[in-house]
């Protein structure tokens, strides 16, 4: 979309302004200032172009708990933690994600992640989460999201998750490049390969944190 | 310069200068003062804006056969005096065959502030370490990250890529371009592959 911003104008000694000019000069170009662009709280600005600005939304915050019990293998939408992209943009989401749940050994958390999206040019992440066994540790991982939008074959490749947090959180950053306009939403599903009868959940006050790059 | 908005007063709308004053108003706003896409806003102080580039995205670049350190290229950001930056590094270094490791460092313009870096250790377990950037600059800053020995840990996770992110906070004294570089932790013809080499940047002042 054209800018439309203008220069401001230089009024000469004698000029009687017009209301086309003042119009141009001061209307649009007041259209196109932050105030102008920002529609709810929480908002951001980002240039798109040369003179222009676009806002969106910095965060969001989970209100809801998901859990997945007795055996739940199927990928859900982790609600309240989707959000929308435009063509060509560039994201880098940082989901801080509460796990809790019942279990033992370190699988209370027990939850796979992975995501549904438009068509991407560009995508990897980084997960940070707390590993299983009875010392506290912190696993590291990295990858892209598969093509298909779902996990693979538990214990494949790196693009693989168990992340067995033991109630803690879990911190995923998500850089993409998108192709084409629509929702990214995290999913969770429990962990194919060792699925089990307890209730893990994503808990209320999970967090997404979103900079858009451009 | 941004000045107070004018309350008017009847008979002023004919005044050249009262105009103007709006124009130089205008010049100050937020659209007045990106430059292009993918920039973001900073206050400069009181009433004053400047943009500043929010990313770089570089290509992925292989390191072969590299003992000394070498140019990422396109791993690169200008950075101008007075201004304090927060600049993460989102890497993921994968290797074929053998696994070579990466070191890493900088080149810059004297920088000021420390390094922050997570990466991972032979079980696969997140660490993280700080150090302070030298103030000698050039090249003095080296990090090295996972050694030559495969991190397959319990098993469970056989791989050959590795997470690395690395934040530099810093103050800038002087102009310049704070430049990533590498070298294979071991040299050799297995490649040590760095990608996306994508940098976030968030402008402080």
């Amino acid at each position: 979309m054209a800018t439309l911003w203008t220069p401001p104008h230089t009024y000469a000694p004698t000029e009687v302004p017009t209301a086309a000019l003042l119009n141009d000069d001061i209307r649009d170009n007041l259209n196109e200032t932050g105030p102008a662009k920002i529609t709810a709280a929480g908002q951001r600005l980002i240039g798109v172009g040369p003179n222009e600005l676009a806002a969106y939304d910095s965060f969001k915050l989970k209100t809801v708990d998901d859990s997945w019990s007795n055996f739940d293998t199927t990928f859900r939408d982790v609600l309240g933690l989707g959000f929308n992209v435009g063509s060509g943009q560039k994201w880098l989401a940082r989901y801080l994600l509460v796990f809790t749940g019942a279990g033992s050994n370190g699988q209370q958390g027990n939850l796979d992640i992975t995501w549904t999206y438009p068509s991407l040019a560009a995508n990897r992440f980084w997960a940070e989460y707390g590993g299983g066994g009875s010392v506290p540790q912190v696993l590291f991982k990295t990858g892209q999201i598969p093509a298909s939008g779902v996990r693979p074959a538990s214990g494949s490749n790196n693009t693989t998750y168990a992340l067995n947090a033991t109630n803690d959180t879990v911190v995923v950053t998500l850089y993409i490049q998108t192709a084409a306009a629509g929702v990214v939403q995290i999913q969770a599903s429990q962990v194919s390969t060792i699925p089990d009868a307890n209730t893990h959940t994503i808990a209320a006050g999970s967090l997404l944190s979103l900079d858009r790059l451009s | 310069m941004w000045t107070k908005p004018r309350t008017f007063r009847d008979g002023e709308y004919e005044s050249a200068p009262i105009w103007n004053l709006i124009r130089d108003d205008l010049a100050e706003t937020e659209p007045a003062k990106i430059k292009d896409a993918g920039r973001a806003l900073v206050g400069v102080g009181a009433h004053a804006l400047e943009d500043y580039q929010t990313h770089v995205v570089a290509s992925a670049y292989d390191l072969i056969n590299t003992a000394a350190f070498v140019d990422i290229p396109g791993v690169v950001f200008p950075v101008f005096a007075g201004q304090r930056w927060i600049a993460e590094y989102w890497l993921q270094l994968t290797f074929t065959g053998t696994i070579n490791g990466f070191c890493a460092a900088f080149t810059h313009p004297g920088i000021q502030g420390s390094l922050t870096w997570k990466d991972q250790n032979a079980n696969l377990r997140e660490r993280m370490t700080r150090v302070a950037i030298p103030a000698s600059g050039v090249q003095a800053l080296q990090a090295t990250f996972q050694g030559n020995t495969l991190p397959y840990g319990s098993g469970v996770y056989p791989t050959t890529s590795f997470p690395l992110i690395m934040a530099l906070e810093f103050y800038v004294p002087t102009p310049g371009l704070v430049q990533l570089r590498g070298r294979q932790q071991v040299a050799g013809a297995a490649a040590t592959h760095v990608e996306p080499s994508l940098i976030t940047l968030r402008r402080l002042l």
